[in-house]
């Protein structure tokens, strides 16, 4: 048994079948469910080249895990298997404050890499949402953004290299200098290809001065109207995060006086500059707000700006208590089409009859909208799927993406042949085999299987 | 289903899409008209097919990002990458992973604003890493720093808010205090000289003097200089990914 051969060459603390073990890591932020056989909980490099050996020889499907926060079921054992938790594997291997650098093990969370950052007057700029919990190894295998990308780009626009272990236990690392990038191809390769073993990030400068422009707006043209405007004009802006009223309404509750209530939207806009300039940036922000008919107020001192962030990353739990079945989509628009695709999902879910919530990264085009449905309702799983694909269908033919951060995964598995024809399809499969010809590594997802049956819509590995 | 990007600039998105033959000088007549433009340090007839096989923007890199990630779609020999989303993971990347490896069609870029305040200096005299540290650790720091030789930096700075003031007299101080002399140099001779230096100029991470040094000088200030600017390299022929990965890789769409 794969297990029995793992315990010998590690320890036996190190290989978990209990019943509680494997519930641990059965699920993500997904709503999705799987069966491993083993938890295994690496030290080193060296220890994932040896488990990665062993699971080849058997052919035991291997999950790599951070901190479970997919919202794609990326990290669901949905084949069985081992899988391979970072929670031992998250020292900062070397944090460089002269070149800006940190080498860090997979398993840090994203901010806990922040934090050692910012003690030296630095940050690491990716901060999705759960970056509380979630890990830098699992911000490569999405290629994570979040709430400052609009300013300072996604996870792979910080990752300089990579070390990796293959699937055979050949252990290398990936430059990013090299042709061709195969660092790249591990960033967003949702634990395909390769397991990372370590990270070297880049690091930014903390700001000097940061402002914060909360606008409400009555409606969704308007709000879409100022975000399309101002990611175009406004100097130093890096964040620009929409909610919208469903949500505002639920942070109302659970987080009184942090955001406005009882308008349709607001928008949240950060701008970075020096002192001398943060009044201008301001004042840009404020400008374009009042010209598309929204009311600003604008916070300064940290703490206000703190309370608005720590609504926005728990809009989504907030809502969770008044609608606890939902689905999460990810599309990114280009952003002069950001307008057009916000009403085209209220239209679409109201057809459907059903409830729509949204947050977004506007600035990036970076739509989350939420349709909320009643499971006890036999066909409400249904209309939430149709009202997926006509949403998909308005994103691409917008010339916009299936997913901005999230990854595929399990749950958006039947629709990555709409945006890609067979030929690139092909090629990736092609990628994926030279990588891992086992194919062991995280099966069953990502890249559907030639002749994989799509014709039930995007979920269809879920429905 | 998706749709092919139509040519051309799409202002709206900040993007746009060109041919392999159009020119750097074309592709930023058409932003320009937007107020917009594709921040590299590249001579204007250098065709897009030749900008993207480099992978290399030059020094502003440090302030605007890879050029490699401006890069949001291309087509490879037939295969269509990415989209126009400025976010986008869906799929493997194959996009960045074969660029500079596999000729590209066309690619849509993303744009950013064109500064307010564009200014390039030549600062000889003095040590020019100690130079170029003093100002990179400023928060008022210029957008890019290359050390062409031990007594000469040159310094862009671009901005556009209203301390231009602070930026210049930062320049002005901390060259005087280090000796140097400034003069002020046009943004063509700052493109003719960063197209001059070998590759690879990019590689560090803001630390721009360190790696324009290191192919300049074969000198280095420190050894974390060395083993980022260097480290990956030897990192790779230390531990190369297998010969097999590589060439079935860059095979994959032939």
């Amino acid at each position: 048994m794969v297990a029995d051969e793992l315990r010998a060459a590690l320890t036996a603390d190190q290989v978990r079948t209990g019943p509680a073990d494997l519930a641990a890591v059965a699920r993500d932020g997904s709503h999705l469910i799987g069966s491993p056989e083993a938890v295994v909980y690496p030290v080193s490099a060296a220890e994932v080249a040896t488990i990665l050996r062993i699971a080849s020889a058997s052919g035991t499907p291997i999950v790599p895990r951070g901190g479970g926060t997919s919202l794609a079921a990326s990290t669901v054992p949905n084949r069985g298997g081992i899988v391979l938790a970072f929670n031992r594997m998250r020292a900062i291997i070397e944090l460089d404050p002269i070149e800006r650098t940190a080498l860090v093990q997979p398993g840090i969370a994203n901010g806990a890499l922040d934090r050692a950052a910012r003690a030296v007057s630095l940050r690491y700029a990716p901060d999705p949402s759960s970056r509380a919990v979630a890990t830098i190894g699992g911000n490569v295998g999405t290629n994570a953004g979040g709430l400052h990308c609009l300013g300072h780009g996604v996870t792979g626009d910080h990752v300089l290299g990579l070390e990796v272990a293959l699937s055979t236990g050949e252990i290398c690392w990936l430059d990013d200098q090299a042709l061709p990038d195969l660092r790249a191809l591990i960033i967003g390769g949702e634990g395909q290809l390769a397991v990372v073993t370590a990270v070297l990030c880049r690091l930014l400068p903390v700001a000097e001065r940061t402002g914060m422009v909360v606008a409400a707006f009555p409606s969704l043209a308007q709000t879409g109207a100022a975000a399309e405007r101002l990611v175009l004009e406004s100097p130093g802006l890096v964040a620009c995060e929409f909610i919208d009223r469903h949500m505002l309404d639920a942070l109302a509750e659970s987080a009184p006086g942090s955001l406005p209530s009882g308008v349709d939207a607001v928008l949240i806009f950060e701008v970075e500059a020096l002192s001398e300039g943060i009044d201008e940036a301001i004042a840009t922000v404020r400008r374009c707000v009042e010209d598309a008919g929204g009311t600003a107020e604008v916070r300064l001192d940290e703490a206000a700006q703190a309370r608005a962030w720590d609504a926005r990353r728990g809009a989504a739990a907030a809502l969770g208590r008044l609608y606890p079945d939902s689905y999460t989509h990810d599309f990114a628009t280009p952003r002069d089409r950001i307008v057009e695709s916000l009403q085209a999902s209220a239209l679409i879910a109201e057809r459907h009859g059903l409830v729509l919530s949204s947050v977004a990264h506007l600035g990036d085009g970076n739509l989350h909208p939420r349709l909320h449905y009643d499971a006890t309702d036999p066909s409400a799983f249904e209309r939430a799927m149709a009202a997926s694909d006509e949403l998909l269908e308005v994103i691409l033919e917008n010339g916009g993406t299936l997913t901005g951060e999230h990854g595929i995964g399990l749950e958006k598995l039947g629709a990555l042949g709409r945006q890609y024809g067979e030929l690139e399809l092909t090629a990736m499969r092609a990628v994926r085999a030279a990588f891992d010809p086992s194919a062991i590594l995280n099966p069953g997802k990502t890249l559907p299987d030639p002749g994989f049956d799509a014709s039930k819509g995007m979920y269809a590995a879920v429905s | 289903m998706r749709r092919s990007p139509e040519l051309g600039l799409r202002a709206g998105n900040a993007s746009l899409c060109a041919l392999a033959e159009t020119t750097l000088e074309e592709l930023q007549r058409s932003a320009a008209a937007e107020n917009l433009w594709l921040p590299v340090d590249v001579p204007a007839q250098t065709t897009i097919g030749e900008l993207a096989a480099s992978r290399d923007g030059g020094p502003r890199e440090a302030r605007y990002g890879r050029l490699r990630d401006r890069i949001l779609a291309v087509e490879m020999h037939g295969h269509r990458f990415g989209s126009e989303a400025v976010k986008d993971v869906a799929g493997l990347d194959l996009r960045r992973a074969l660029l500079g490896s596999e000729p590209v069609a066309w690619a849509v870029f993303r744009l950013a604003r064109v500064p307010r305040h564009r200014l390039q200096w030549r600062a000889i005299g003095g040590d020019a890493f100690a130079l170029a540290d003093a100002l990179r650790s400023d928060p008022a720091a210029p957008a890019a720093l290359v050390v062409t030789a031990l007594d000469e930096l040159l310094i862009a700075s671009d901005h556009d808010d209203s301390v231009d003031a602070r930026r210049r007299q930062l320049i002005t101080r901390i060259a005087g205090a280090h000796d140097a002399a400034l003069a002020p140099i046009s943004h063509h001779e700052w493109v003719e000289r960063c197209a001059a230096l070998p590759a690879p100029r990019a590689r560090s991470t803001g630390a721009f003097a360190r790696t324009a040094a290191a192919v300049a000088t074969g000198d280095w200030p420190s050894d974390a200089g060395r083993r980022l600017a260097l480290g990956a390299i030897a990192s790779a022929n230390d531990r190369p990914p297998p010969a097999r990965l590589v060439s079935a890789v860059t095979a994959v769409l032939r």
